[in-house]
């Protein structure tokens, strides 16, 4: 029964455009969001032996594992953050400015921008990745009413951004 | 702008992942063995719904391992003490049914002079049998040219009623008295003494006749007033003798039997099959190990308990953590 299933790699190239757009969302930093989703496949790979197909598809693992990797990620910024505020480091870095797709108009991407990472992500998930919302619910951790009314005020926090900007 | 539009915006400019990241990906994945998982590891929920299957399993076949091994019928094997002059055999039996009647009662021997004694211990149902079963056993000592010696019968309302029968029957018949009295109820004990006289009564009539001869000798030679205390002595110890030995040869003539009945105690009804003692012996184990898990649990249980709780709390404040770093924009 095994033995039908997909291979890792072709597993990996099917939803390597999904994990990618999600954590561009997520990070809302290409060249971040390009190592993390590398990290995921490392991951992913290390644990393809623990993957249970009847327990979620392979998207839903992936998309769990990539936010797993980018919290960590955060998670290590914030130390490092407070080890530099604690040292009086000042370091000044260059960050790119955040840029979401190819193609989106300047009030959406600064719109998306202001939005939270967990507004963003469930935006990716249910409106980029057009995940059912019982999916996307599992993979933030939360239930699916939560996650439904988060993609509300996400939606509902973009519309007016996006018409702020354009009056301005 | 509406959220359809803005939904029809997000989708179509989607961002793609460039061609270096693809071959970086692809170059991870091609690490991978081919095929799909082949087998997977069972989760944590699994493994302890396992181990606590495994555990009951363990505990309950223990548990009926050991009833199984340690409930016998509980009869104590036949055995034989010889003990004294004669040989004495023996039985104590749980339940009549495994008792041979017949085999157990010792042949006497008729060619020979022997003391025959037997000892039986009856029980019956209830204080009605208990009468019978007296009134039975003395008519059978009658009926076999027996008598009765002695008899004590005690039938209290409430608790164990006994009654202790001793008969004398010729010995020839002593067989039958001991296959009526085991036919009375249930068989619980049966001891048989016997003890050979032959030898003791030959030397008796031995001695009679030395003493016989001996006093004829005196009484045809004349006797003297000094020989007078003499012959007394003679005639005195003869006598002796003689009773004695008509009371050894009547002793071996007729066999005593001691008959003991009782009713029955109402707790102890029934002997116990071998089902109800696996069982029983299978609750004590079941009851043994609850009292050491209980033990445990109490012991434990504290530091299980905080350790819950420093899980849970771990987690939450994690999670807040992540909310934390989930709430900012960049």
């Amino acid at each position: 029964m095994y033995a039908e299933q997909p291979s890792f790699a072709a597993i990996a190239e099917r939803h390597l455009d999904d994990v990618h757009a999600y954590l561009v969302y997520l990070t809302a930093d290409h060249s971040l969001a390009e190592d993390l989703a590398v990290e995921t496949f490392e991951r992913a790979l290390r644990r393809w032996k623990r993957f249970d197909p009847r327990r979620g598809g392979a998207r839903t693992w992936l998309c769990q594992l990539a936010r797993s990797a980018a919290l960590d990620h955060f998670r290590a910024e914030e130390r490092r953050r407070r080890r530099e505020d604690r040292y009086a480091v000042t370091e000044l870095r260059e960050v790119p400015p955040p840029s979401f797709g190819e193609g989106l108009s300047v009030e959406l991407e600064h719109a998306l921008a202001e939005l939270s990472r967990a507004e963003r992500e469930v935006v990716a998930l249910r409106v980029v990745l057009e995940l059912d919302g019982e999916t996307a619910a599992r993979v933030l951790g939360i239930s699916p009413t939560a996650c439904s009314t988060r993609l509300s005020r996400a939606m509902q926090k973009l519309e007016q951004k996006v018409s702020a900007d354009a009056v301005a | 702008m509406r959220s359809p539009e803005l939904a029809l915006e997000l989708r179509a400019a989607r961002p793609a992942p460039s061609p270096e990241l693809r071959e970086r990906v692809l170059a991870v994945a091609t690490a991978a063995p081919r095929g799909g998982p082949r087998l997977s590891l069972p989760s944590l929920r699994r493994v302890s719904l396992a181990a606590a299957a495994a555990v009951l399993v363990v505990a309950v076949g223990g548990a009926l391992v050991h009833g199984l091994t340690h409930s016998g019928d509980r009869i104590e094997p036949v055995r034989a003490n010889p003990s004294g002059g004669g040989a004495i055999l023996e039985n104590v039996p749980s339940a009549a049914t495994i008792l041979p009647r017949r085999a157990d009662a010792v042949p006497t021997t008729p060619s020979r002079l022997q003391q025959y004694g037997a000892t039986l211990r009856v029980q019956v149902k209830d204080r009605d049998e208990l009468s019978d079963a007296t009134k039975r056993a003395m008519r059978v000592a009658r009926l076999l040219g027996g008598y009765v010696a002695q008899v004590r019968y005690s039938a209290p309302r409430s608790g164990v009623g006994s009654a202790a029968i001793v008969v004398r029957v010729p010995v020839d018949r002593v067989q039958d008295a001991i296959e009526e009295y085991s036919g009375l109820g249930t068989l619980l004990a049966q001891k048989v003494s016997i003890t050979d006289v032959t030898k003791q009564v030959q030397e008796q009539a031995k001695e009679i006749a030395r003493l016989r001869k001996e006093l004829a000798r005196l009484v045809s030679d004349g006797v003297t007033a000094a020989e007078r205390p003499q012959l007394e002595a003679l005639r005195a110890r003869l006598d002796y003798l003689t009773k004695r030995r008509a009371a050894t040869v009547r002793r071996a003539e007729l066999a005593k039997v001691s008959l003991g009945l009782t009713t029955k105690r109402k707790a102890a009804a029934a002997p116990a099959s071998r089902f109800d003692g696996t069982m029983s012996d299978a609750r004590d184990v079941l009851v043994r190990e609850a009292e050491i898990l209980l033990y445990a649990l109490i012991v434990a249980g504290p530091f299980l308990i905080l350790g819950i709780c420093a899980a849970v709390l771990a987690r939450a404040h994690r999670r807040r953590l992540d909310e934390r770093l989930l709430g900012r924009s960049a």
